[in-house]
Order: C-alpha cells, then structure tokens, then sequence
C-alpha cells in the first residue's frame, strides 16, 4: 500500500536505521487508505467503501457505488405502468411488495382510481409481513456481521414461515410481483387468515427469544452502545429515514403521518428513540417487529369481501401530470415520482430509494469510530445495494 | 396548512416564485439565480421550516434542463415541490443546495452524471453510479447507445 | 472499591448473558423435535410445491394433446422482457377460410422475470405457472423452450 502515501521528499530518506524511523514516523502521521468491498460480506452486496484510517480510527468514508446499476429508471421510460412494477421489486429485494404498492398507488392516484377496500387491507398486510421478513433478515445479518452466527439461523427459521405464507398466495418468495395498478394480481389463498395467525402466534413468542440471544448479549452491547452517533439534526439533513432515523428522533413514519392503504385504520406506534447510536437503531427494529404484530392482529380478521381489483383499461394512460407518492418500505421512507406526459408509458419516472440517503449519512457517523465499528455501523444502518444503485 | 395558506406565505417571502397546477402538492418554479437564497429562507423560516428534502429529481425537458426538489417539514408536515431550470444543454449550471440540506451532495452527484448538469459549489462532484470513462448522460432524452433495446 | 465493585457486577452481568442465551440454544440441543430443516435434496420425494408457486410458464394440454392458445401474440406484447415470442402460421380450414393458428409457442426461461403478465393477460387462459424450479442446466440453450407441443392443435371451442 506504500505506492499510496506520499512521503515528503522520499529520495533524501536512504535505508539507514534514522531515516528509516522518520519514514516509520511519516507514515504514521499520514491517513492510510484502504479498500472496504466491493466483495465484502459486511457490505451486504457490492459496495465498495474507500476508508481513510490513521491507525484504527475512520478518517472518512468515501463510498463508491454502481456496481449493479441497471438504469431502472431509464429502462422504465420504455415500459408501460403494468410492465413497470416486476422491476421496482429489484429494486430493494427485501422490500419488494412496498415497491410495487408505491407504483401502483401513485398511477391509481393518477388515474383516480378507487380500490376496493378488500385490495387496502391485504396490501397493509402484505406490507407489514414483508417488514417482518425484512427485519428479521436483518437482525440475522446483523448478528452474523457482529459475529453472533448463532443469530443466522434463528432468524432465518422465522422468516420462513412468512416467506411460505407469501409464496401460498403470491407464487414468490422474495420478489412477489403481487400488485398490479388497480389491485392484486390474484386473491389471496383460503389459507391466508389462518396461516397469519398462526404465525403471529408463534412469533410472538419466539421474539423474546431474540432478546435473550442477543439484545442482552455482552458482546453486542459492548460493540454498540455508544457506537456511531447520528443526531437529529443530521438525520432530518441527510434525509436519513426508516428505524435509522427514528432511533435518533426524526419522526419520519409515512405510515403515520401520510397515511396509505389502511394504516389509518390500525393503531400503532411510531417507534422513537433519541440517541442515535448504534444500538437504539438495532432497538427500534426490534421494537418495530412488536408493532408490525400489532397491526397485523388488528387487520387480519377484518378484511372486508369484495374484489381483488378494481376494473382497469388494459392499456393505461396517466393523463399529464406529476405524481408523487410516498410509501414506508422496510428502511425508510420509498418514493416514486412519475411525470407523465399522456402516453401509456412514464416520460420520467425517479424512484426516492431510502438507502441512497441512508447511505449518505455513514460517513458522518461511522467518523472518528474504530474500523471495527464501522461493520456495526453498516450493519445497524441496513443496507441493500441495489435500491441505492438502481 | 392548505396548500393556499402555504401559497400566501411563500409569496410573501419571493414574489418572483411561479405556482403551477398539482392537486397533490404545491409545485413552484423559481430562476435559478434565486434558488439558492430561496432555498435558505425556506429552511430558515420559523413559519416555514422545510427542513427535509427527500428527494432531488433530474428532468430532461428537451428544451430545457430541470431539477426537481421535493421538499417536507419535519414539524409542519407540508410538502412544497421546488422546480428550477436552464436551457443550457451544453454547460449547464445550477446552484448546489448542499449546504443547506446535506442530502443533496448524493442526489446532486447522481443528478450530474445522469443529466449533465454541474451544481456550483458542490464540495465533491464526482460520478457515483456510472463507471469513471462513461461518455455522455444516458438519461438525457437524446442519449443513444447501441444496447439500448427499441420496442 | 467503587470500581472493584462495578468490575464484579459487570463479569455477573457479562456471564449471565451470555447463560440466558446458552439457555435458548440449550433447549433446542435438548428438543430435536423443534428442529426445521429440511435435507435437500434427499427429500425430493416428498417435497411439494405450494400451487401457486411460479417456477416457469407452462401451457397445459389436455388428453388428446389440445391446447388452449389461439396464437394471438398478446403474451408477446405484455412480456416485459420480451421472453416469448409467438409464432403463428396460416392454414386454411375445411371450408376454405383462412385462419391463423399457433404454430410455436417460444418461451425464454432465461429472460423470465416471473411477472406473471403473460398469464394475467391471455385472452383464453392458456398459460399457467408450473411448478418445476430444478432449471439449472449447462447451456443456456436448453433454457429456451417450446410450449405448445409437437402435433398439439387448438382445443375446440377456444376463439
Ligand atoms: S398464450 Fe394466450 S396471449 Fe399468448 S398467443 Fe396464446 S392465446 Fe395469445
Ligand atoms: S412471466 Fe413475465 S417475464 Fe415471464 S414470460 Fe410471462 S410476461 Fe414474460
């Protein structure tokens, strides 16, 4: 790596031992720079991180993305709305269903389009079991980058149950395509009710054991307490949304505060803490699972009858215009922004993905850390790289 | 507040602002020359307070070049879109927001490398999705590639 | 003696979380019964897919090797990926009219995002998601496939 730094007037220093400590002494006082990624299992995907490090300590983080930038929002402008949704799903995997409810909510806006209340509820539904899924994925990689891979296969042994009641009545495990402008592609499965209480059941108390495995664990308080600092302030200013940005007290819960679907017919809380270190995003997830069963309760014996979608036009024309809506995915706030301009395919349509902000923020927060903690950091900030690569 | 009361106040502080037609949210466009003093009194207003913005859009409008700001109050709750633009397609430029939302350093590099456009007093305007050699802003409107697949 | 104290408290309180979570991992070593894993491939008999499942675009014939599609070519124009294409042919019929009929039916599995568009939009219901997901095979080649199969003609009564 010495090719990297440069020393004040190298040629002067020979290989005698005085010179040799001052050239000790220099490198020493200069920033090292090394390559976090593109293949690094704590990147989660291929992110690559340039790290400026003086001995142990971040300096600065410079990420440098687009590994997997497949031009969505180009490629969108040649396909019509109903085409549009199978790619918004590639977007952020994990939280594939939210994606596709965004579009199809932003041109049923457009178009103004009524949907049956059947099709709201089981989208609120469908949501919160994706936020689920997510989230438990993620305090499995969170463990696993921590070192705790005990935690792997806990986590995983739940999401399976949510990944069976999605394929029962979607067809997909992750990457359902189960929206379609107007409504769903298909109605749910007769099964659906029972297998989601079922599951709300079960996972009510296998939840507490994530607590006991890990939330307490020595090791993981230690590694995350006081970890990686985010203020409010800089997480109203580098748009930092979703459990990252509630955990330093950004209320930022599109749920909440611009209802969608049928959240404003369930009651929850909007899980606020006031910190912002590493642990409290790790706690506000946590907390959020808690609250996501809440709303599932409230919702599953109520889905009215009635159709899974609302009659649509096989071609669909957005009059002229611009469409804004605003979706709460499982990290934050997801935005899709089409401008139409009457064809039956978008003139431009921009896809706000919570991670490209979310990521915008690590360098300020994971700074002045050791660079252990920035694998606690990345991993407490949830990462998915193709929602920030697109 | 209603769109029309947040209408009254903005007019108030820039004259100069012109309100389009959007059920959904308050659109104005506003010169680019004014979009960063603009932009500052938006933040600072106590009445105001747009403090979150969540989005940053590029737009190639054939004639001209625009950018979209999608804007929120972290305590008001109001939602303001800000347009701006320049039919400058061989040098555009516009200023950066960056100092006031911090956001906008990421949103503003992509905008750059996919549009074109440079944002002044940008602290570090590099590309960040495309590879260092990219010729050309494939989001422009008369970008050609040969891989670009007609339908 | 304050920090002699607090040293104590916290080895009691590191060991003791770390107890809690043996105690987890502890009941399942002692409930197999618990355990969810599954050996695959060993259990290849008994694994059933949900029916819904999408594991590629299948097009159902019946007994006597009829199926349901009419050659119009609007999977075609729905495919996002462009992962069909249909080859329709003219053919005259026993009263002499002219009539086009589906002659290949040509889905790429390789482009196949799973959208389900294709399915959804068929006018006459032809299509439908198999449940086959073991596609790994050693050239992409064998990846494009012909759905409608050879000698298959049009079920009676589909327009
Ligand atoms: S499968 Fe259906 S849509 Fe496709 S050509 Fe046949 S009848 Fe038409
Ligand atoms: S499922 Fe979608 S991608 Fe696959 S062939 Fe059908 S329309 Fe094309």
């Amino acid at each position: 790596m010495t090719e990297l730094i440069n020393v004040t007037e190298p040629d002067k220093l020979t290989d005698q031992p005085e010179d040799q400590d001052k050239l000790t002494e220099q490198l020493e006082e200069q920033e090292y720079i090394i390559n976090m990624g593109p293949q690094h299992p704590s990147t989660h995907g291929v992110l690559r991180l340039v790290l400026s490090l003086k001995g142990e300590i971040v300096k600065n983080i410079q990420p440098h993305c687009g590994y997997i930038h497949r031009g969505i929002e180009k490629m969108c402008e040649r396909l019509t709305y109903q085409q549009i949704i199978h790619l918004t799903d590639r977007l952020d995997y994990l939280s594939a269903h939210h994606n596709n409810e965004a579009v199809c909510l932003c041109v049923e806006k457009a178009l103004e389009v009524e949907v049956p209340e059947r099709v709201k509820y089981i989208r609120t539904i469908i949501d919160e079991l994706g936020r689920l899924a997510s989230h438990q994925l993620w305090w499995c990689s969170f463990g696993m980058d921590l070192g705790a891979l005990t935690a792997f296969f806990y986590g995983l042994r739940d999401r399976e149950k949510i990944l069976d009641i999605f394929e029962e009545t979607t067809g997909s495990r992750l990457l359902q395509s189960y929206n379609c402008p107007g409504g769903l592609m298909n109605d749910i499965h007769p099964n659906f009710q029972k297998r989601v209480k079922e599951f709300i059941t079960y996972f009510r108390k296998k939840l507490p054991e994530y607590d006991e495995l890990l939330t307490g664990n020595v090791i993981l308080m230690e590694r995350t307490k006081g970890v990686g600092f985010l203020s409010l302030e800089d997480a109203i200013s580098y748009g930092v949304t979703g459990p990252s940005g509630r955990a330093s007290g950004f209320a930022c819960d599109v749920r909440k505060h611009h209802p969608y679907s049928a959240y404003d017919k369930a009651e929850f809380k909007e899980i606020l803490y006031t910190t912002g270190d590493t642990f409290h995003r790790y706690k506000a997830r946590i907390d959020e699972m808690w609250e996501s069963m809440k709303i599932l309760e409230q919702l599953i014996d109520n889905i009215p009858e009635g159709d899974y979608s609302a009659k649509m036009k096989p071609v669909l024309r957005l009059p002229e215009g611009e469409y804004y809506q605003r979706v709460e995915s499982c990290r934050g706030e997801f935005g899709v922004y089409i401008i139409s301009d009457g064809n039956k395919t978008p003139y431009r349509i921009k896809f706000r993905s919570p991670n490209f902000s979310n990521l915008s923020a690590l360098n300020i927060i994971a700074r002045n850390f050791k660079i252990a903690d920035l694998i606690a950091i990345g991993g407490s900030l949830d990462l998915v790289i193709p929602d920030i690569d697109r | 507040m209603t769109n029309d009361q947040l209408k009254e106040k903005i007019t108030a502080i820039e004259p100069e602002a012109v309100f389009s037609e959007n059920k959904q949210y308050l659109t104005l466009s506003i010169p680019k020359e004014k979009l960063f003093a603009f932009a500052e009194k938006l933040k600072g207003s106590e009445a105001l307070k747009f403090d979150f913005l969540f989005n940053i859009t590029g737009v190639d409008r054939q004639k001209s070049l625009e950018v979209v700001y999608h804007l929120d109050s972290s305590v008001y709750r109001h939602v303001l879109v800000v347009k701006t633009e320049t039919t400058d397609r061989e040098n555009p430029r516009i200023d950066s927001v960056c100092s006031i939302w911090h956001t906008a350093e990421f949103h503003e590099r992509e905008v750059f490398e996919l549009f074109g456009i440079k944002f002044n007093n940008h602290p570090d305007l590099r590309r960040l999705l495309l590879e260092d050699d990219h010729v050309g802003y494939p989001f422009r409107k008369d970008y050609v590639d040969d891989n670009i697949v007609q339908r | 003696m304050n920090s002699i104290v607090k040293y104590i408290t916290d080895v009691y309180r590191a060991v003791k979380s770390l107890v809690t979570g043996m105690k987890v991992t502890g009941y399942y070593f002692v409930h197999p019964g618990e355990i969810v894993t599954q050996q695959y491939p060993e259990n290849r008999k008994e694994l059933v897919m949900f029916e819904r499942f999408r594991g590629e675009v299948i097009m159902p014939h019946d007994d006597n090797n009829q199926h349901k599609c009419t050659g119009c070519g609007i999977c075609q124009i729905n495919c996002p990926n462009g992962s069909i294409e249909v080859k329709s042919i003219q053919v005259e019929t026993e009263d002499g009219k002219k009539k086009r009929v589906l002659d290949q039916h040509i889905y790429h599995l390789s482009m196949c995002t799973f959208c389900g568009l294709c399915i959804k939009t068929c006018p006459s219901n032809a299509l439908k998601f198999g449940n086959e997901f073991e596609h790994a095979v050693f050239t992409k080649s064998k990846l494009t496939k012909v759905l409608n199969r050879p000698g298959s003609t049009l079920m009676k009564g589909v327009q």
